[in-house]
Parts: structure tokens; C-alpha cells; sequence
């Protein structure tokens, strides 16, 4: 808090004048950040929890998947996955991008749909002659996993701009609260501090020349009395010989 | 559905040919007497004037010929399966060789009959005509009796050893413990060859040629 | 020869290779071997476990990252060498015989290069997804076959299923046919086609064979109920789909392409005494199990023509114990890549 940490300006008064309408600014601006801050960590907490259980169904959901992947495997044979690649045209789920509005900061926002194909007939009977209730399990539990999947790359899409817009406001909040706002303080001090000594240093004068004034005077009172009494009627020298002081005041 | 087709061929087949060939028989024994269905007497002398060495050198060669047809397919039987369960476990070729020996031991049986009848042949002449007599008759058809037994014996033996020897081998290599058990099955096939060598020589020495 | 006297004149022909086929079968993993599978924590440790069995040779030369697909292709590997050993060594009828054991896996490579065809999918890639057990010599000019019909006239009709087509899909068919419903089309004519090739040959072949076959068409008759209940699959086209002979042949047909929910089929299924173990070791209602029981069913009766010589029923057993171990090799290795050791059980068949 040295005299260095300020704004290099001219101490006048119409400069406090401006540091102090910045200062007003600056304070506003903090508050409105913080508040924005503040929504924004609601929302990336409840994200986060989100996220955490998400990610706990995902691992469940993900093995039991995989398992029923390996049971339809076993129970129609290892080249049913070449039937089945084979019959695919289309995906059944397709996933489409939104944006959502959380205080100002965008967020992309996936939603899937489930996209009724001709496929859906043809896989009904994938394994007839064998195995074929263990693929559609599989195929079931893996569209469950795809949603989840696609919810969780929400979440964690959302949760990694919220994080950056979050570290974004808060730098901005510090920096107001921590540099802008105590150096236009310590700027305000400033000029206050050196208009202060401006103004004792001119009333020291003033009292200086007030003394000075006052002694002169007495002199003449005293030169006037001495020609009095010794000349009585001494030359009075003339009024235009006498040199004048400045007059100040 | 299969089954009924892998039979009727055969029976059908048959029921046909059978009485046939019966017919066949029978017209070759009557020719002589018109009147009779199978005419006794005509096949009477028709055997009767076979001469002793036929019966006895078909006795030989049957005992010899069928005992060897039985040791080689038994051989051949266990052999084949032999070498194909012998490719994965090799420890079972030497001891499985005794089921190739039980089957050739078959082969010996017939030889060793075969030799007996041989060494009792001997030169005879018929004693009125054409005919011989009793005594040559009976051994004729002695040695030829002693040699289908034998030869029978021994075929049938033969192939019992092979296929006994073929599932011993393949057991086997399976579960070593089995192949004793399944030996003394294929001691008892073996024993049935002589069987008919017993009879055989016991036929073949209460006979002999009445040679002059 | 008629019955029982195969063991005079089988060995003529096929001794060599009955000792051959039964040599491998003790090549077969043992439960003790499954046991150490299952106690396995890496797949590393699987593929040293295989190393001191058949599989030892096959294995030697895996790259380092070891995933289950590479195991599962090697094992398979093993059947396929195995086989077309024995398929040189045959004589005819037995390798006949052969043949038509493999067809089932040509079917399902015919119809894959069907469905691929239809897709314009590349034809070196559509050879690599083939089963190399169902290869056939015609299968090289894939590459000249652009539509349908033509993939039939050149490719399929040099195919031993080539009957199989004929006699039952039209070329419209070919076009329009759920590839599911032509494979099984295809399946059942070729397993009344074996079926009947095993009568033909006769004797305790066609005993044994005529058990195995029938098991494998109810088998299919029971999947095929199952798989289309609650499919577009109609009363009359599932029935079409069941083979033509088999324990259920032909009332317990009527009666599983009437059923609408598994109790019905499982009621089918009990008014033939040999399912019926199979089915009261299924709780009421519960259908997941089946699959396993059914394997099992197919192994016990496949370790039982081992019991009988003298036919062909050993080679066709030896394939189905080998597959079924391929499986259960499979099954151990996922669960074991995918830490899912407590389900281990649920899948392993053991064969002895």
C-alpha cells in the first residue's frame, strides 16, 4: 500500500473528481461479477453432482451392457456381429445440439432421439435360429447406456464451459477487488493527501506575510515617532519616495 | 423313416431271389426222377462219387484260407484304429500290439491244422469203381469237416479279436487303466479259435486214409 | 452292411481317423483345466493356462496386447486345422459326411455374403468376416458378383446349398427375403437334408446321428419359437422354418408355432419326456438359463456318441464339444477382461 500502487496522475481536483466516478464504477461492476459468479457456481455444483451420479450409473450401466453383449456372443455364435453390422442403415438415435442460457454464459445442449427406421423390423428377428432374445437384450440395455451416454456427455460438456466462464468472472471479480479497486482508493488518498498539503502550505505563507507586514509597520510607527520628536517638524518625506509593498490581500 | 428304407431293400431283395434259387436247387438234385421233389438217391451218388481228396484238400485250404481272411481283417480292424489313436498317444502302440498278436496267433491256428490235415493225406484208389471206401470215405469227410470248423472258428475268432483290439486301442488312449480290463475280454475272443482247432484236431487224428 | 456289422467294414475306411477324432476329443479341456481358467485374473493368465493345453501351439506367437477376439480366432484356428486334417484323410461317404457337418457354418457364410452384397460391402472384407470352416472352392469369384442374381449364378449355385436354394427361394426372394428367415429356410433344408444322408448311411450312424440331428432341429424348432414371439413373424412362416422331423415332429410343431409366451412353449416343449429335464431344472418363468441348458443337453448327448464305435456321430460330436469350448473359452475371457468374475459359472459347459 506505497505511495506506488496508484495511477500516475496530476493531483488536481477535477482528476478526483474522475478517480472517484471510477471508483463508483469499479464497486458496481464487483458487485454485479459476484453475483454472476455466484449463480454460476449453483449451477456448476449441482452440475458436478449431477455428473457424479451419472458417471456411477454410467459404470453399472456400461458392464451390465457389456456382459449382455457377451451372453448374446455366447448364445448365437461369434459371427452374429457381422449379421448384425450388416443390417444397420441408419442409426436409430441421433443426437442434436441446443444452446442453453445460464446468466449470460452459453451452454451446448445435447438431446437424442430415438429415430424410428426400417432397421428396428429387421433386427427383431437377428438370431432367430439362435440367440436371438439375448441380442435384443443387448441391444436394449445398450440403447439405455447410449442415452446415458449422451446425458453424460451433456453434463460434461456443460460442466467444462461452466468452469471456464466460472474462472473467467472470478479472475475479473478479484482483479476489481484486489488491484483496480485499492489503487483508485489509494489514487483518491493521494490527491486528497497532496491538495491537503497545497492548502497548509499556502496558509503558512499567508501567516508569514501577515508577520512581515505587521513588522513593517511598527517600523514606520517607529521612524514616524522619531521624526517627531526629534525634527518635530522634520521634512515629512514624500508619500511618492516611499516605496510601497505588494498588496497581497 | 429311415429305418423302414435301410431294411427293405435287403428283404426285398431277398424274398425275391430265395425262392428262386430254391427252385434252382431243387431242379439240379431231381434230374433223374421226374416224380420225386428232391431225389435222394441221385444226390447220394453224386457225393458218393466226390473223390476223398477234394473233401480233404477243401478241408486244408478252408482251414488255412478262412483262418488267415479272419487274422487279417482283425488285423486290419485294430491296425487302422490303432494307428489313428496312436497318432495323439504313441504309449499305446507297443503295448497294443498284443491285439495284433491275438488276431495273427488266429492265423497260426489254421496253420497249424492245415498242417496236420496235410501231413494225414495220403494216396487212396477206389476200392469198386468209382467208389472208395468207408473208412476213406469217412476221413475224407473228417478232414473236411476238421477244416471248416477251423476255418470258421478262426474267422469268426479273428474278427471278434479285431474289433475287441480296435475298441481296446481307441479305450486305450482314452484312460490307460482300461486296456487290462478290455484284454481279458479279448482273451476270451481269442479262446473261441480254439475252439474249433480242439475240434479240429480231434476229428482230423480219429481219422486216417486206408492206404494199401 | 446292416446293423451291427459296421464293425466288420468300418475300419476298411474310416479306423484311422475314428482313432484320429477320438484323440483329439482328449485334447478337450477338463474341468480341472476350467477351473484353472477361472481362477485367472488377466487374460495373460488365460493364455499361459491355454499354453499347457492343444491350444499351446496356437498361442505361442500372440502379439503382446492381448484382447479376447485374438484368443476365441485362435482357438477356432485349432478346430479348423483339425478338421481339414481329417477332412484329406477321408474316404468318401465319410467325407461326405464331413461336408455336411460344415454346412451349417457355409450357410451362414453364404448369407453373409448375401446380406453384403445387397449392401455393396467390399468382398476381401466380406471373405475375412467368413467362418473358415464354411468355406467353398466358388467362394473366390465373390469378387465378380455385383447383383443378386448374379451372385446367384456364378457364386451360389456352385454350392453344395445350392439344392437348398433352389428348392426353396425364388430369385424374388433373394431381393426381398429377411436374411433371418432365408438362413433359416436354408438351415432347415439342410438339416432334413443331413438328417437324411445319415439314414442313408445306415447303421449305428444313422442311430447316433438320428438322435444328434433331432436334438439340433428341436433345438432350432424352440430357438425359432422363442426369438419370434412378439415379431411380424406369422403362425404359418415360423412353422415353415421347423425342420421336417425331430422328437417334436410333428404335433409338438403345431403346438410351438401356436405358442405366444414361453409357458406355452414350455408346455409344448414337456409332452416330450426327453425335455422334459431340461425343463423342470428351469424354474417357473424363467427363460434366461435355457441357452446354457440346451448346450448342456447338446454336450451330454455329443460326449455319449463317444461311447459307441464304429460311426460317424464321433466327428459331428467333435465339432459341437470343440465350438462349445471355443464358447466357453470366450465366456471366460470376458468375464475375466471385464471383471465380471462372479458370473464366471454361469456360461462354462463343461464337457467331462
Amino acid at each position: 500500500m506505497s505511495t506506488q500502487n496508484r495511477y500516475p496522475v496530476v493531483p488536481t481536483v477535477t482528476v478526483l473528481a474522475v478517480m472517484k466516478v471510477r471508483l463508483q464504477g469499479a464497486t458496481k461492476g464487483h458487485a454485479l461479477l459476484k453475483k454472476k459468479a455466484d449463480a454460476l457456481t449453483v449451477r456448476f455444483r449441482a452440475i458436478l453432482r449431477q455428473i457424479i451420479e451419472a458417471k456411477e450409473a454410467m459404470g453399472q450401466t456400461m458392464r451390465e451392457s457389456f456382459f449382455t453383449l457377451i451372453e448374446a456372443r455366447y448364445a448365437a455364435g461369434d459371427s452374429i456381429r457381422h449379421t448384425v453390422f450388416d443390417n444397420v442403415e441408419q442409426a436409430s438415435i441421433k443426437v442434436y445440439a441446443q444452446q442453453d442460457n445460464v446468466a449470460g454464459v452459453k451452454i451446448p445442449k445435447f438431446e437424442h432421439v430415438k429415430v424410428g427406421t426400417g432397421t428396428d423390423l429387421k433386427m427383431d428377428l437377428t438370431g432367430l435360429g439362435s440367440g436371438g432374445q439375448k441380442i435384443q437384450n443387448c441391444r436394449k440395455s445398450f440403447t439405455g447406456a447410449v442415452e446415458l451416454l449422451v446425458e453424460l456427455a451433456n453434463l460434461q460438456t456443460a460442466f467444462i464451459t461452466l468452469d471456464e466462464a466460472l474462472k473467467v468472472t472470478n479472475r475479473r471479480v478479484n482483479a476489481l477487488e484486489n488491484v483496480v479497486k485499492p489503487r483508485l482508493e489509494n489514487t483518491i488518498a493521494y490527491i486528497k493527501g497532496e491538495l491537503d498539503e497545497l492548502e497548509r502550505e499556502e496558509f503558512f505563507r499567508l501567516k508569514k506575510i501577515q508577520g512581515k507586514k505587521q513588522r513593517d509597520l511598527e517600523k514606520i510607527e517607529k521612524q514616524k515617532a522619531e521624526a517627531m520628536s526629534a525634527g518635530g517638524n522634520a521634512k515629512v518625506p514624500s508619500l511618492l519616495a516611499v516605496e510601497d509593498p505588494d498588496i497581497v490581500f | 423313416m429311415g429305418e423302414t428304407r435301410a431294411f427293405s431293400m435287403p428283404v426285398l431283395i431277398w424274398s425275391i431271389l430265395s425262392p428262386i434259387l430254391i427252385s434252382i436247387f431243387v431242379f439240379m438234385v431231381r434230374v433223374g426222377d421226374e416224380d420225386k421233389f428232391i431225389d435222394w438217391h441221385h444226390l447220394h451218388n453224386i457225393f458218393r462219387h466226390i473223390s476223398p481228396y477234394y473233401w480233404t484238400y477243401m478241408g486244408i485250404s478252408a482251414a488255412v484260407g478262412l483262418s488267415i481272411v479272419g487274422a487279417a481283417w482283425g488285423i486290419f480292424i485294430t491296425g487302422s484304429s490303432l494307428v489313428g489313436a496312436a497318432v495323439r498317444t504313441p504309449r499305446i502302440t507297443s503295448k497294443n500290439l498284443i491285439s495284433v498278436i491275438f488276431c495273427e496267433a488266429v492265423a497260426i491256428y489254421g496253420l497249424i491244422v492245415g498242417i496236420i490235415l496235410a501231413t494225414k493225406a495220403e494216396s487212396v484208389s477206389p476200392v469198386e469203381g468209382a467208389r472208395f471206401s468207408k473208412q476213406n470215405m469217412h476221413a475224407a469227410y473228417a478232414f473236411f469237416g476238421a477244416g471248416l470248423t477251423t476255418g470258421f472258428a478262426n474267422l469268426a475268432c479273428g474278427l471278434c479279436v479285431g474289433v475287441i483290439g480296435s475298441s481296446a486301442a481307441l479305450s486305450d488312449a482314452q484312460n490307460s487303466t482300461l486296456f487290462v480290463k478290455i484284454l481279458v475280454i479279448e482273451i476270451f475272443g481269442s479262446a473261441l479259435g480254439l475252439f474249433g482247432v480242439i475240434i479240429g484236431i480231434i476229428m482230423a487224428t480219429n481219422a486216417a486214409f486206408d492206404a494199401e | 452292411m446292416g446293423y451291427g456289422f459296421e464293425a466288420l467294414t468300418y475300419n476298411i475306411k474310416d479306423g484311422y481317423l475314428e482313432g484320429i477324432v477320438r484323440g483329439h476329443k482328449t485334447g478337450l479341456l477338463t474341468a480341472a483345466d476350467y477351473n484353472n481358467l477361472c481362477q485367472c485374473e488377466t487374460l495373460d493368465d488365460i493364455k499361459l493356462n491355454l499354453t499347457a493345453t492343444d491350444y499351446g501351439e496356437y498361442l505361442k506367437d500372440v502379439p503382446a496386447t492381448l484382447n479376447t477376439s485374438t484368443i476365441v480366432e485362435r482357438c477356432t484356428q485349432k478346430l479348423v486345422d483339425d478338421w481339414s486334417h481329417m477332412r484329406a484323410h477321408a474316404d468318401e461317404q465319410l467325407g461326405t459326411f464331413l461336408d455336411y457337418c460344415t454346412y451349417g457354418h457355409m450357410i451362414d457364410n453364404v448369407v453373409l455374403i448375401v446380406t453384403g452384397t445387397m449392401h455393396d460391402r467390399d468382398h476381401t472384407e466380406l471373405l475375412e468376416k467368413c467362418h473358415p470352416l464354411g468355406m467353398f472352392d466358388s467362394i473366390a469369384t465373390l469378387a465378380v458378383a455385383t447383383s443378386m442374381r448374379e451372385l446367384y449364378r456364378l457364386v451360389l449355385i456352385d454350392t453344395p446349398l445350392a439344392p437348398y436354394f433352389s428348392m426353396n427361394l425364388t430369385s424374388e426372394d433373394l431381393d426381398e427375403m429377411n436374411v433371418e428367415i432365408m438362413r433359416n429356410t436354408l438351415y432347415k433344408a439342410y438339416l432334413d437334408d443331413f438328417a437324411q444322408v445319415c439314414q442313408k448311411i445306415g447303421g449305428s450312424t444313422a442311430e447316433v446321428m438320428g438322435d444328434m440331428l433331432a436334438f439340433e432341429a428341436d433345438r432350432r424348432a424352440l430357438n425359432i419359437t422363442l426369438n419370434s414371439i412378439g415379431t411380424e413373424l406369422t403362425f404359418d412362416d415360423r412353422r415353415k422354418l421347423y425342420s421336417n422331423f425331430g422328437l417334436l415332429y410333428p404335433h409338438g410343431h403345431q403346438e410351438l408355432s401356436m405358442a405366444e409366451d414361453f409357458e406355452q412353449v414350455r408346455a409344448a416343449m414337456e409332452k416330450c419326456p426327453a425335455y422334459i429335464p431340461i425343463f423342470s431344472r428351469m424354474s417357473y418363468g424363467e427363460s434366461q438359463m435355457l441357452d446354457k441348458l440346451l448346450y448342456e443337453e447338446e454336450v451330454r448327448r455329443s460326449v455319449l456318441t463317444f461311447e459307441q464305435q464304429f460311426h460317424y456321430g464321433v466327428f459331428y460330436a467333435y465339432m459341437k464339444l470343440r465350438e462349445q469350448e471355443i464358447r466357453n473359452i470366450m465366456w471366460i475371457a470376458e468375464c475375466v477382461s471385464q471383471d465380471q468374475k462372479s458370473r464366471i459359472h454361469d456360461g462354462i459347459v463343461f464337457v467331462f
